[in-house]
């Protein structure tokens, strides 16, 4: 009975295509949004953890209003620069630099066309100098108020060079600058993600990026030697009061990561709804396809029973089919989904400079 | 008429007054009317009538695959009238065989997976003495690998013979057996299903509207608007033509 339904399968492949087809569909699209997420969120771990990578002990303003990413973006709240000079006299700092650093700074390409991003942020900070991890590959750091060095990744998208005058769009109307410098990353990156950056003297990155003199969005302390970054939070937390967010380097870097891939878990969300839709059509072309296949068996069916199979039997026989083609059309779709999770990720990593 | 109780042993199959009305109503058909018949043990018995006469509602009746609406019918010692799904089941796999006009072969399966299907089906292993013994007398030795494709008509109508001699039933019900083949296949078919009444005991009933076929058969039992009307005992092809002329003119029958 097993092999009279297995070779009566084989025999009649064809058959088995459409309903083959409704599953692999299905489980294409669950699957395919389920590693396209996780291997997004992935990336977006190992961005800030290089991102945070300098950083011993980060120091930011409690935000007024908690917001989740996925309601908006959060609203940030300044660091004075006097909590700069207080966080330096704290025992066991080696270094602490204020950095500016937001959303929304948008390069005039050489074409005279806003340099677009699809989803990584364009990000306007002020440049604090070289480190293990951002160095610069030509021209030299920005010293006047009007010039700007901006990452490999932008200035190849722009098709800028050191010593072009490009316009940037900020908080303000769009300002001219002179280019003095291009950076990249260590381990020969030009980007981290593919966020392009704009960084500018520090008075104009305050007045740019965050509209108002002598604040930070946030305080960059290096420990000492031999101090311990846990140990360092505490002190630094203590030091400045209440008022103030203190993490250790990793810490802001999972915290960052989480805010993201709070939004990343919504666009899972969409996802799966597609896939649900496709799956309910796809549940519907199944069951179709297969009372057309009961119907086209019935003579075959009805000879088995004349010939001493019971009613369990042939229901076997069709469930039996049924999980088969399930499970071959699983397998197909679930291949399917990760290479197109795969190539459709490796597609956008090269769009956000298009 | 009552058909005559054959002179050996018990019937390997009777119908008591059996009555099959399809439908209700003014679109009601009664398919037979109070057939009684018994069926002996070990010997070829042909069911002719008419087109519409009920001969292959009898027999569906008789093999279980239709219900009968009033009498009963036994198989053996097995009264087949209320059997459930499994008593059913049971008795297709023990106590009968089925020889279908359309051949019914899985075109899937070799012809010797065809001739095992329904050992396998019931989970039963072959004798291998009377499989060899029916392989020879079907004699398809050499086609046993064979797609039903790749046979001639005949080679498959004798591969389901054997399908349904394998599993030693008390009945073959064997429907138009040679209604799909040319004359002498139909022969060939005919002279194995009659040896293997006479050499191997077994017990058939076919139903046909040949009279060259039913010549093949013990005994004839002629049907007509649903009641047995005639039965020949040795029959001929003449004796059957004959008495089928008289069927065709119902008003001469009374006489």
């Amino acid at each position: 009975m097993f092999r009279a339904t297995l070779k009566s399968l084989l025999a009649r492949k064809v058959r088995l295509i459409l309903s083959g087809l409704a599953v692999v569909l299905g489980v294409m699209f669950v699957s395919g949004a389920f590693v396209l997420t996780d291997t997004l969120g992935r990336s977006f771990d190992a961005v800030f953890a290089d991102g945070y990578s300098e950083v011993d002990v980060d120091v930011q303003a409690k935000p007024k209003v908690a917001v989740g990413e996925a309601q908006g973006e959060q609203v940030p709240t300044p660091v004075p620069a006097g909590a700069v000079e207080r966080v330096r006299q704290v025992s066991g700092v080696a270094g602490a630099t204020g950095l500016v650093n937001a959303d929304g700074a948008r390069l005039v390409g050489s074409n005279g066309k806003v340099v677009t991003s699809f989803g990584p942020p364009q990000l306007g900070e002020n440049w604090v100098g070289e480190s293990d991890l951002v160095k610069l590959r030509q021209g030299r750091e920005p010293r006047a108020d009007d010039e700007i060095v901006v990452n490999q990744a932008l200035a190849d998208a722009a098709k800028v060079k050191v010593g072009d005058r490009v316009g940037v769009l900020t908080l303000e109307p769009k300002k001219e600058f002179t280019l003095v410098g291009v950076f990249g990353y260590s381990g020969d990156r030009t980007s981290i993600g593919g966020v392009n950056e704009v960084a500018f003297t520090t008075p104009v990155a305050q007045r740019l990026m965050l509209g108002a003199p002598n604040t930070f969005t946030s305080i960059s302390v290096k420990a000492a030697d031999g101090v311990r970054a846990e140990t360092l939070r505490d002190d630094v937390g203590r030091a400045l009061g209440g008022d103030y967010q203190v993490r250790t380097g990793e810490q802001a870097a999972a915290d960052a990561a989480a805010s993201l891939k709070e939004g990343l878990s919504f666009f899972n969300k969409i996802l799966l709804g597609f896939a649900g839709v496709a799956l309910l059509v796809g549940t519907f072309l199944i069951l179709n396809t297969f009372s057309i296949i009961v119907a086209q068996r019935t003579r075959e069916l009805a000879l088995m029973r004349a010939i001493g199979a019971s009613g369990r039997q042939i229901i076997g026989s069709v469930v039996l089919e049924a999980i088969a083609v399930g499970l071959v059309a699983r397998s197909s779709g679930w291949g399917r989904a990760s290479a197109s999770a795969r190539c459709w990720r490796s597609c956008s990593a090269s769009w956000p400079v298009g | 008429m009552t058909a005559t109780v054959g002179q050996q042993a018990q019937a390997a199959a009777r119908a008591s007054d059996v009555w099959k009305v399809y439908g209700s109503g003014e679109a009601q058909v009664v398919a037979l009317r109070g057939v009684s018949a018994e069926f002996e043990r070990g010997r070829f018995t042909a069911i002719m009538g008419p087109s519409g006469s009920g001969k292959s509602t009898l027999m569906h009746c008789l093999a279980g695959l239709d219900s009968v609406t009033r009498g009963t019918v036994a198989i053996g010692e097995t009264t087949v009238t209320g059997l459930g799904d499994s008593g059913l089941t049971k008795l297709r796999r023990d106590k009968v065989g089925f020889i279908f006009q359309q051949f019914n072969l899985l075109p899937t399966l070799t012809a010797e997976e065809n001739i095992l299907l329904p050992l396998s089906i019931a989970g039963r292993k072959p004798d291998p003495a009377w499989y060899d013994t029916v392989i020879d007398t079907v004699g398809l030795r050499d086609r046993l690998g064979h797609r039903p494709a790749q046979l001639s008509g005949g080679q498959q109508q004798r591969v389901a013979c054997a399908r349904a001699l394998v599993s030693r039933p008390e009945v073959i019900f064997a429907d138009e057996p040679t209604g799909n083949l040319d004359s002498r296949s139909g022969a060939e078919v005919l002279n194995f299903l009659r040896n293997s009444v006479r050499e191997h005991g077994q017990t058939i009933v076919m139903v046909t509207h040949d009279p060259t076929a039913a010549a093949y058969a013990d005994r004839v039992v002629f049907l007509a608007d649903g009641e047995i009307v005639s039965e020949l005992i040795e029959p001929t092809a003449d004796t059957v033509l004959d008495t089928m002329k008289k069927l065709d003119t119902p008003a001469e029958v009374g006489n």
